[in-house]
């Protein structure tokens, strides 16, 4: 036969119909027999533009300009139809609110099957088949609007799963998630590896999601594959990751700067918690951490007790309708604090947040801000004192140019021109978007619309910053400068309050950690005290950073658990194996 | 208005759609044969009944008139004023009632009165009939529905589609209002042309938001295979009971007696 892979890419060259630049550079990928291939690389680094290649989106709905040839068994994308082609490879994207046609979920699953003009027996067959694939099982008559994000990214791999393809390809099915719904997701893609031979393609941004899953990685930058090969064989080598804007797992990094201090080889650097426990213990062979090296330094430091309040909330109620969303929350925030607000979708933490600036009033209970009870206060006045940066900067966005989006929120101040300018260029300056003033914002790349949400709320100048989930749907590169320029303007004395799942972030970051559980406050201390409490982290559904989990599964040895970040494991156990 | 569908398991929510449709046509048919109100309201009583046999809240069909009532009044007083008095057949209805300008100017009569009752009654019946029948039947009746008559199938799911993402996008509406208040964005207060003007900085983000979104769909519907055949499946397929015959049956006997009722002058002004 002359087509034996299962996907074949040949030179491919690809230009979008308006772009500048080639947004696939001679790529050139095969895949033989059914595997999971991880697509990794920066944002803009043309892995999307890939996944809409395998199922011939490019060329047929977006033109432009392609060369090369893409075979999905034995199929060139440019000659059947995608209609055709998707029996063969069914693809899924980012934002699964887009990809659920059906009013209820049975409805959905047979979108595709009946496209393709199958019977209705053999639709009624493969719904209930479908769904157990993604263990919906018992779902089929549920509205889909009432779905949580998990669940519907589901029943968008469903969907396509439903018309049988043998390849699957996911393009960020889990960036628009929780952890709980990224959870969900990779143990469907485990089910599916398990069971049958389906061939999967996932663009996915957390390397420790893939790191054991992964039969391949291939990473992209600026349109070309810049390495293909063994996760392992990635993960190990830190200046290429570093050169690729890849982040690794926790414990490859751990792992790492053992190899730089000359304990372990490279080929020991470890993937998972298990491998990175082994290593450490055969390190130190029958030595232990010393009980003397437990204080850990506490990385970032809480100001002073007697530093004033900046919030306060007394036994805080929330209702919506006959939905108790907050349940008598008591929380004290001093000046210059930099909080994080912690839990699953659905605990509390927006409604809660949004009391800070009455875009919410409390149903019983009260706020203050900065000492003055947030009741009878107008949401413009408020924002003032509190900045509220939303997720996705696109819905705080829409001037047509850089200066009038700052100016926008100055408007209602007495300020003369001048002193309006001086400060479009202060806080431009101070988030880094120096030069860009007169751009329209939607031509600017998803990060500097983010940074431009930022400073539209910084010109108001407000004491307090909400800044919720500031790093979702980044990439590393993107995710440490937003938090860089969070962090410094923690140092600048605002502040902050930042609701997130990336635990990590949390460990680096944050002074203080507050767990929210079905409307209520489980946990508040420091990253240290919280994340070694398992019992509060299992109820809130919240996985530790690995290296924290790395420091309990050391505890025999003597590793304190209050271990939150690479460096300080590193510290503590090469002084105990030079010992 | 698909979207309002409330489950039940009364005897209007299991007829076929297409007595349902039919019966409802007739309904209109036998409103506009007779200006007399006393008839119109009849008929209203008649659907009245059928809305107390499903079970609708009433607290639903009132949330849908309220809105209605001063256009109702005006309704009532402008034909008072100016319906012509030869029109009227009964010297009853002739009957000037008052005139509201010395000298025997701007009268009022009987008759335009009762005609403007007539007018209320008449959309007043419409109303909650046609709520009648979109409350109690599913979406996917509707669709089968319009297969049946041969609508095609793009325009079915462009129905649907629509109907799905009203959620969507009313959820999108309130996250891009909470984010512009936030700004300090004032809906709340000024004249009308200020808070006309305060709406631009939503509506921007959600068109840029809906334009995006359905780029997205696009390509979800290709990923799902949309146009591949032109053959459509549905899950139900429309059956007519025996109870569907009947209402049939009386619906149009009930047609054909007042069409002959409204030929023998009877209901007339």
């Amino acid at each position: 036969m002359e087509h034996n892979a299962i996907i074949e890419i040949d030179s491919l060259s690809y230009r979008y119909p308006k772009g500048r630049n080639l947004s696939l550079k001679e790529v050139n990928y095969r895949v033989k027999a059914p595997k999971f291939t991880a697509i990794m690389g920066p944002t803009g680094a043309g892995k999307t533009t890939l996944t809409a290649v395998l199922n011939g989106l490019i060329p047929q709905l977006y033109e432009g300009n392609i060369k090369g040839r893409v075979l999905v068994q034995g199929m060139d994308t440019q000659k059947f139809r995608i209609q055709t082609l998707v029996s063969n490879v069914g693809l899924v994207m980012q934002d699964p609110e887009t990809q659920i046609f059906g009013i209820t979920v049975q409805e959905d699953v047979a979108f595709g099957p009946s496209n393709l003009g199958l019977n209705m027996e053999t639709i009624k067959e493969r719904i209930p088949e479908a769904l157990k694939a993604v263990r919906l099982e018992g779902y089929e008559d549920r509205l889909t609007s009432e779905l949580s994000g998990g669940e519907k990214q589901r029943l968008a791999i469903a969907g396509v799963l439903a018309m049988q393809p043998e390849v699957l390809v996911l393009d960020e099915p889990t960036s628009e998630l929780d952890p709980v719904g990224r959870s969900e997701i990779y143990a469907v893609v485990d089910r599916l590896r398990r069971h049958g031979n389906l061939t999967v393609l996932a663009v996915e941004h957390s390397s420790e999601d893939i790191a054991m899953r992964a039969d391949e990685v291939l990473v992209i930058n600026d349109g070309k594959v810049v390495w293909q090969g063994e996760p392992r064989l990635l993960f190990c080598n830190a200046p290429l990751l570093q050169s690729v804007g890849v982040r690794p797992p926790q414990v490859s990094e751990y792992g790492w700067q053992l190899y730089q201090q000359g304990l372990i080889e490279q080929a020991d650097i470890p993937l998972t918690v298990e491998e990175a426990a082994a290593v450490t213990r055969k390190i130190l062979s029958d030595r232990t951490i010393p009980a003397s090296s437990k204080s850990v330094s506490v990385k970032n430091k809480r100001p002073d007790s007697d530093s004033p309040v900046a919030v306060e909330i007394k036994d805080l109620h929330h209702d919506y309708g006959s939905v108790q969303a907050l349940r008598g929350v008591n929380l004290t925030i001093k000046r210059g604090e930099f909080v994080a607000l912690v839990g699953q979708n659905g605990a509390g933490k927006t409604t809660l947040v949004k009391h800070l600036n009455n875009l919410l009033q409390p149903t019983t209970g009260e706020v203050y801000v900065d000492g003055v009870s947030t009741a009878g206060q107008s949401i413009g006045d408020l924002s003032r004192r509190v900045g509220y940066v939303f997720q996705n900067p696109d819905h705080q966005i829409f001037c047509s140019t850089v200066r009038e989006e700052i100016t926008y929120g100055l408007r209602h101040l007495d300020l003369s021109s001048d002193e309006i300018e001086q400060k479009v260029q202060e806080v431009l300056g101070f988030v880094g978007l120096k030069g860009v003033t007169e751009r329209h914002p939607f031509t600017l790349g998803k990060g500097e619309r983010q940074r431009l949400a930022v400073a539209s709320i910084l010109a108001m100048e407000p004491n307090i910053l909400v800044v919720d989930e500031p790093t979702t749907g980044q990439d590393w590169a993107g995710a440490q400068d937003m938090m860089n320029l969070i962090r410094n303007l923690n140092r600048e004395g605002h502040t902050i309050i930042m609701i997130t799942h990336d635990m990590p972030i949390v460990a680096e970051y944050a002074q203080r950690v507050v767990v929210m559980h079905r409307g209520q406050i489980i946990s508040d201390g420091t990253p240290a005290e919280v994340f070694c409490q398992e019992n509060v982290l299992h109820q809130a559904s919240l996985v530790p950073p690995q290296i924290t989990q790395l420091a309990i599964a050391l505890a025999d040895v003597g590793m304190p658990a209050d271990v939150i970040t690479v460096d300080q494991a590193v510290e503590l156990v090469t002084a105990a194996a030079c010992d | 208005m698909f979207i309002e569908y409330i489950p039940g398991r009364s005897i209007i929510h299991k007829l076929d759609i297409r007595p349902k449709v039919i019966a409802f046509i007739c309904l209109l048919v036998m409103l506009f044969l007779f200006p007399h109100p006393a008839y119109n309201a009849g008929i209203l009583l008649l659907v009245l009944v059928v809305a107390a046999v499903a079970r609708l809240p009433f607290t639903k069909i009132q949330s849908i008139i309220a809105p209605l009532i001063p256009v109702f009044v005006l309704i009532v007083i402008i034909t008072g004023y100016t319906y012509p008095t030869a029109s009227f057949a009964s010297d009853q209805a002739r009957r000037v009632l008052f005139y509201s300008w010395p000298g025997h100017r701007l009268p009022v009569t009987v008759g335009g009165l009762l005609y403007g009752l007539t007018l209320f009654l008449r959309i007043l019946t419409m109303v909650i009939s046609s709520s009648i029948v979109t409350l109690t039947t599913p979406l996917d009746d509707f669709l089968q529905l319009m297969q049946i008559l041969h609508i095609p199938y793009e325009l079915s799911f462009i129905i649907t589609t629509g109907i799905r993402f009203v959620p969507t996008m009313e959820r999108k509406a309130s996250l891009v209002l909470d984010a512009q208040r936030a700004r300090g964005a004032l809906i709340e207060t000024g004249g009308m042309v200020q808070r006309i003007k305060a709406y631009v900085p939503i509506m921007v983000p959600l068109i840029v938001d809906s334009i995006r979104m359905s780029e997205n769909l696009a390509c979800a519907m290709l990923n799902r295979g949309f146009g591949a055949t032109r053959k459509w499946q549905s899950f139900k397929k429309l059956s007519l009971q025996l109870i569907d015959y009947l209402v049939l049956i009386s619906v149009i006997a009930l047609t054909v007696l007042a069409v002959y009722l409204s030929r023998h002058g009877y209901g007339i002004l």
